[in-house]
């Protein structure tokens, strides 16, 4: 009656070869929004926002598709060309779906962790200790390249911002000066031809 | 060869049985007695119970209600139960629907599935389980039996066709329905202790986990159990490396000096000690309906309570944090390995464990300070206070990338605006694009940054780990 674990894996692993992992997403996103966004692509079986507990953290999400062949060329699509999502123009980033980013997943098989407390009469308790201080150093390490990613992130964007907001006066300008005839006058006044702008 | 040779297990001496009140006797043969109600191993059970039901080869007990109880001209005692299923054993047929922790559906129509015959032996334990649904005949329950129940039901599973429906028929496997729905006055026998059900299951537990070799019947719905004393006949030391389920490995050893010195006797009780440890899936804590996890981490993190341990495998599961946490500090928690992301490291996995109250986790966190928990070949796992972003922060936290231009955002009528909001895929001509493909740029180099420093990392974990596998021992 009750399905073996094996075949509880296997139909997690199914549903995981179905899933894309979505992130690069504003916070403003909704699971409808990416529902609908992703709807064109294919069919969505379901849309699940993944909690950030951290602070400077990613939202991402994991959408699952009706097939993994779906799923598959999506990821392809995604990297071809730029989908964005709630605001333009960062696109999204897409990957296949790994085991290890689901939330509720079945055990793989019946297990031993084996796991043992050492004393610091144990021989090889500075060692442990030591890589205890590196799996923090790591740790320190990653948040620090995170930080640097998120100010170059920012630098972008106000770069853009900028460069778009300038454009978008000089059109403004050039837009207005057709409107009230000042490029037909300076025109006449030149003596060139006005083409159809 | 079938385990109920046991006749009365009273002569045995190790669980106790006596027979309630008598029933009537069979029609087709009257050689048959059937009763309402019997008591095993200190607890009464009565016609219409809900039980707990274990066979040797299952992770958790399943759970029925008795309809009939009868013991054979032979004098083998019998019991009839119709199934409660766990919405994961019929997922197949239930297509993504939602359901509760602690919700089950009830077995009807007819065919493989419904009920079974079994022997009562069988049975492992009382169970309240509670329905909750609007059908007229149901009478409704309070909150306060709500909170007290182990499980609720309010939907059906036709075994026949397999469906759910919310509707309840008149009759399920020849017995009306009424049964099945709560019981119209409240008698003593609907509810039950709580620790008397659980260590009554781990003690079954630890008598088929011991006994390796279930003796299963080839038909798949039918289960058996082995009866305590009779385990004790084989090789002890042999089924316990039988015994493939088993996660904790500390406890083994000892497990098994107690096998060598002890009489039978006193092996019943340690096991029964060391496996209760183990079964923390049969706790009440864990029947309640709970809060959503982002609201328990606030509030612990509030409390101080919550902490969080790095270097775990990341192929672990949130329930084998749990028993890591339960198995290095005896303290039962609640935990959630952190999903892995794009930007998590491949080797720190981490977790957030919500214990019980600072102090427990003071001393947790002050443990794996001055000594090393070590999982496995070299993962010491470090554990500390986690700094969370705040509440109810969504909007505030940081997003770039969205750029928009406010002159043409105010002239946008409500449609237009609504349009632009989900998504856009870019064509190469338009200025988005050529942003879009900048914001690529940057990203892909930022990746390439990881990788290598993930790579760095790697090199170093290894040559530390090298060191440790090879000075220490094991």
């Amino acid at each position: 009656m009750d399905p073996s674990a094996e075949e509880k894996y296997a139909a997690f692993q199914e549903k995981v070869k179905k899933s894309i992992h979505i992130d690069n997403l504003s916070p403003q996103v909704t699971e409808a929004v990416l529902k609908s966004a992703l709807g064109q692509f294919g069919k969505v079986t379901a849309v699940h926002l993944i909690p950030t507990y951290f602070t400077s953290g990613n939202v991402c999400a994991l959408v699952e598709m009706e097939s993994a062949k779906q799923a598959e060329e999506i990821v392809a699509e995604m990297g071809d060309s730029p989908l964005m999502v709630s605001g333009m123009p960062r696109p999204v980033r897409a990957q296949k779906a790994k085991v290890e980013m689901f939330e509720d997943r079945p055990k793989k098989h019946e297990r031993r962790i084996v796991c043992r407390w050492m004393d610091p009469t144990h021989p090889s308790f500075e060692l442990a200790k030591k890589i205890k201080n590196l799996t923090k150093r790591h740790a320190a390490e990653a948040q620090y390249l995170m930080e640097q990613e998120l100010a170059d992130e920012q630098k972008l964007h106000n770069q853009q911002n900028e460069t778009l907001q300038a454009n978008y006066e000089k059109y403004k300008l050039i837009d207005g000066a057709q409107g009230d005839g000042a490029l037909k006058r300076l025109a006449g006044y030149y003596g060139t031809t006005l083409d159809d702008c | 060869m079938s385990t109920l040779e046991e006749e009365n297990a009273t002569v045995s001496g190790d669980i106790e049985f006596r027979w309630g009140r008598k029933g009537r006797v069979g029609k087709k043969n009257p050689n048959i007695q059937y009763y309402e109600s019997f008591t095993y191993d200190g607890v009464d059970y009565f016609l219409y119970d809900s039980v707990y039901l274990w066979s040797g080869d299952q992770y958790l007990p399943h759970i029925g209600k008795v309809i009939k109880i009868y013991e054979t001209p032979r004098l083998k005692k019998m019991v009839k139960v119709v199934w409660y299923l766990r919405p994961t054993e019929v997922q197949k047929w239930l297509k993504g629907d939602h359901h509760l922790n602690n919700e089950l559906l009830l077995a009807s129509g007819e065919g493989n599935g419904l009920s079974n015959f079994n022997p009562l032996e069988t049975i492992c334990g009382k169970c309240n389980v509670v329905c909750q649904s609007k059908d007229e005949r149901n009478p409704k329950v309070s909150m306060e039996e709500l909170k007290l129940s182990d499980f609720v039901f309010y939907q059906t599973f036709d075994v026949e066709t397999c469906r759910l429906s919310e509707k309840f028929p008149d009759k399920i496997a020849g017995v009306e329905v009424g049964h099945f729905f709560n019981p119209k006055t409240k008698g003593n026998h609907g509810v039950i202790r709580k620790s008397n059900s659980s260590s009554m299951c781990d003690t079954d537990n630890s008598s088929t986990i011991v006994s390796g070799v279930p003796a299963s019947s080839s038909c798949e719905n039918h289960h058996s159990m082995k009866s305590k004393f009779q385990e004790f006949e084989v090789g002890n030391k042999k089924s316990i490396e039988a015994d493939s389920q088993s996660i904790m490995l500390k406890k083994r050893p000892k497990l098994l000096q107690e096998f060598e010195v002890d009489t039978k006797k006193s092996i019943e009780a340690d096991s029964q000690s060391i496996m209760l440890k183990k079964r923390p899936k049969l706790d009440t804590s864990v029947w309640f309906k709970k809060l959503p996890w982002e609201d328990r981490i606030q509030k612990a993190h509030e409390v101080g309570s919550l902490v969080l341990l790095e270097n775990l495998y990341h192929s672990f599961t949130s329930s084998e944090v749990e028993e890591i946490v339960l198995d290095a500090f005896n303290i039962k928690v609640n935990a959630k390995m952190i999903q892995w992301s794009a930007y998590s490291s491949p080797h720190n996995g981490q977790a957030l464990v919500i214990f019980n109250s600072k102090d427990e986790a003071d001393y947790a966190i002050f443990e794996l300070k001055t000594r090393c928990l070590v999982i496995g070949a070299a993962r010491v796992v470090v554990g500390s206070r986690p700094s969370l972003k705040e509440p109810g922060n969504h909007n505030t936290s940081k997003y770039f990338g969205h750029i928009t231009i406010d002159a043409i955002k105010r002239k946008l009528t409500v449609e237009m605006k609504n349009a632009v909001s989900t998504s856009h895929h870019s064509q190469p001509n338009t200025i988005a694009f050529e942003m879009a493909m900048e914001w690529w740029a940057q990203q892909k180099m930022w990746e390439l940054c990881r990788d290598a420093l993930y790579k760095k990392q790697a090199e170093e974990i290894a040559k530390l780990k090298g060191r440790l596998k090879g000075s220490g021992k094991k």
